[in-house]
């Protein structure tokens, strides 16, 4: 207390007799200017929610209590409903009021210490995470199936990475963990996770993120309950499965996160399949398909079979193999004719070729005979003139000869083809008719009438000249006479 | 195949193959090329299974404390 300015040090109280009020007066002006504002700690008790609105309570710590009244007007505004036994701060002016004859704490503001007021800050950063819809279910990612890169952020050391590791080795050792350290409790805890969050957004290769922390007391946990956390969790280019504290642990981390695990160990679970499982779908999709595909060439070998052995298919077989040799046979007979023809040609050709030869040859030896004779005796040239004249007279007499008889058959020829034909025209009826013959047919003309037997008294017949016909009646029937 | 076929892709050629030959109107002729391919991938997929070993690697922001351990 300062010795200047208040009641106490500026007057001396022990010379004068006050009244209560006056008293009371002089109290409350001395802890009114002495405790403007403070802030007291300790937990609630005696609470009472008047009809008014005010709350009147007491806080309270091991030996001591102090009376405390939060108006109205300020108790609308703390943002929770205080509780029995609430460790809280109370801020205010401390004062005496006479009608009780307390002193009391007149408070403007009400937080809850500790464990509360953390819950506090929880609710109001969660309230705000929701309201914008970064927890919502529709931002989740699907977690990759069989992934190749995990991205791990945990302590580096302890009981978690461990865990993890086990249990990835364990389930899905294709796999690998890209372990990135940070510290999970204690004043760097949030930069700490935060910046692990952004090593691993730069990592394009790693496919899911474990953001992990063993179990301990919600203090331990606090770091994934900051908002910045949690927004940087939201905003993780990778998705990312929480695995924070134990089972009732629900941190904000957990609440934005893509997949909330409710421990380190079944976040590894969470993002891994189990390769036995894996092992034995593989050989179940492999079994699979060897059915399907066997059984349709099975399938398809007996609709075969049975077409192959079929009637149909033997005769089937039967034409072709028919037709096969009858091609077999024509070809034969095909390359047979072409082969004689070339045969027959080229003997005639030889033929004539040897007759050619003997005739020149004979020609040659001739004039060479000739010549020879012309040489060996000179006197006698003309002879050899001659004969050689006369060879070749005679040789085209030979062919005169030739050309005549060619002629001559060729106009006997005609001539019996001649004779033929007038022949043939003398059989024609019509001819016979010109010459004054008639013949006769029944009237439609359909029959003729060689006998007189064939036809009766006063039936009609048609008699037929080379111009017309005549239809008659036969009067009378003379057999044997003209 | 183009490069290495990661073990996800080759897991889901191989389901596409199987419920593309269990759809069943598949001509024999398609279904063996099927069968065969997806063989192959069983058989990558078990050996890719059967090697792994679970690698773990450590990543520091100043890259000369990384470390790498198996």
């Amino acid at each position: 207390m300062s010795d200047d300015g208040s009641l106490f040090s500026s007057k001396d109280y022990s010379e004068s007799i006050y009244s209560v009020t006056e008293i009371t007066e002089a109290l409350r002006q001395c802890l009114e200017s002495e405790f403007p504002s403070v802030s007291v700690v300790g937990e609630i008790s005696n609470l009472k929610l008047h009809s008014s609105g005010h709350v009147y309570f007491s806080l309270r710590d091991e030996s001591n209590t102090l009376k405390c009244v939060l108006f109205r007007r300020y108790a609308e505004s703390i943002g929770f409903a205080p509780a029995e036994g609430d460790k809280v701060i109370a801020t205010g002016r401390v004062s005496h009021y006479g009608g009780s004859g307390q002193t009391q704490l007149i408070a403007y503001s009400l937080i809850a210490a500790g464990r509360g007021l953390l819950e506090i800050e929880f609710r109001k950063a969660l309230k705000k995470l929701v309201d914008e819809g970064l927890t919502s279910p529709a931002r989740k990612r699907p977690v990759p199936k069989y992934p190749e890169r995990i991205g791990v952020i945990t302590s580096p050391t302890g009981a978690v990475i461990k865990d993890i590791r086990n249990t990835i080795g364990r389930r899905w050792p294709l796999a690998q963990i890209l372990l990135i350290p940070c510290d999970v409790q204690g004043d760097n805890a949030v930069p700490s996770i935060m910046k692990a969050l952004e090593v691993a957004n730069g990592r394009e290769d790693i496919e899911v993120v474990i953001l992990a922390r063993g179990g301990g007391s919600i203090e331990d946990l606090w770091a994934f309950n900051s908002e910045d956390v949690a927004r940087a969790v939201a905003r993780s280019v990778h998705p990312i499965v929480t695995g924070i504290g134990h089972e009732i642990d629900t941190t904000l981390a957990d609440y934005v996160s893509d997949l909330r695990a409710s421990t380190p160990t079944a976040a590894a679970e969470l993002v891994t399949p189990d390769k036995n499982e894996v092992e034995s779908n593989i050989s179940e999709m492999l079994a699979g398909m060897s059915d399907v595909v066997l059984g349709s060439i099975e399938g398809k070998m007996s609709t075969l079979s049975f077409f192959l052995k079929s009637a149909a298919f033997r005769i089937l077989e039967h034409r072709i193999e028919n037709l096969e040799l009858s091609l077999d046979d024509r070809v034969d007979r095909l390359v047979r004719n072409q082969l004689d023809f070339f045969h027959e040609r080229n003997n005639e050709i030889e033929l004539s070729m040897v007759k050619i030869k003997s005739i020149v040859e004979r020609s040659i030896d001739s004039a060479n005979g000739s010549l020879s004779i012309l040489y060996d005796k000179v006197y006698r040239p003309r002879e050899a003139e001659i004969r050689i004249k006369t060879e070749i007279r005679r040789l085209r007499q030979i062919t005169e000869l030739l050309e005549i008889n060619e002629k001559v058959l060729l106009r006997d020829n005609a001539g019996v083809l001649r004779t033929s034909l007038k022949e043939l025209k003398q059989l024609n009826p019509a001819n016979v008719l010109r010459r004054g013959y008639t013949y006769c047919t029944s009237p439609e003309g359909n029959r003729f009438i060689k006998r007189v037997s064939e036809v009766k008294k006063g039936e009609e017949m048609s008699v037929n000249f080379f111009d017309g016909a005549t239809l008659c009646k036969v009067e009378k029937l003379r057999k044997g006479k003209r | 195949m183009k490069k290495k076929m990661s073990f996800e892709e080759a897991m889901q050629r191989l389901e596409e193959i199987v419920s593309r030959l269990e759809e069943g109107n598949v001509p024999l002729e398609e279904s063996i090329g099927l069968y065969e391919e997806g063989m192959k991938l069983g058989k990558l997929c078990r050996s890719m299974l059967n090697e792994a070993e679970l690698k773990v690697k450590k990543l520091v922001e100043d890259i000369e404390n990384s470390e790498e351990d198996g």
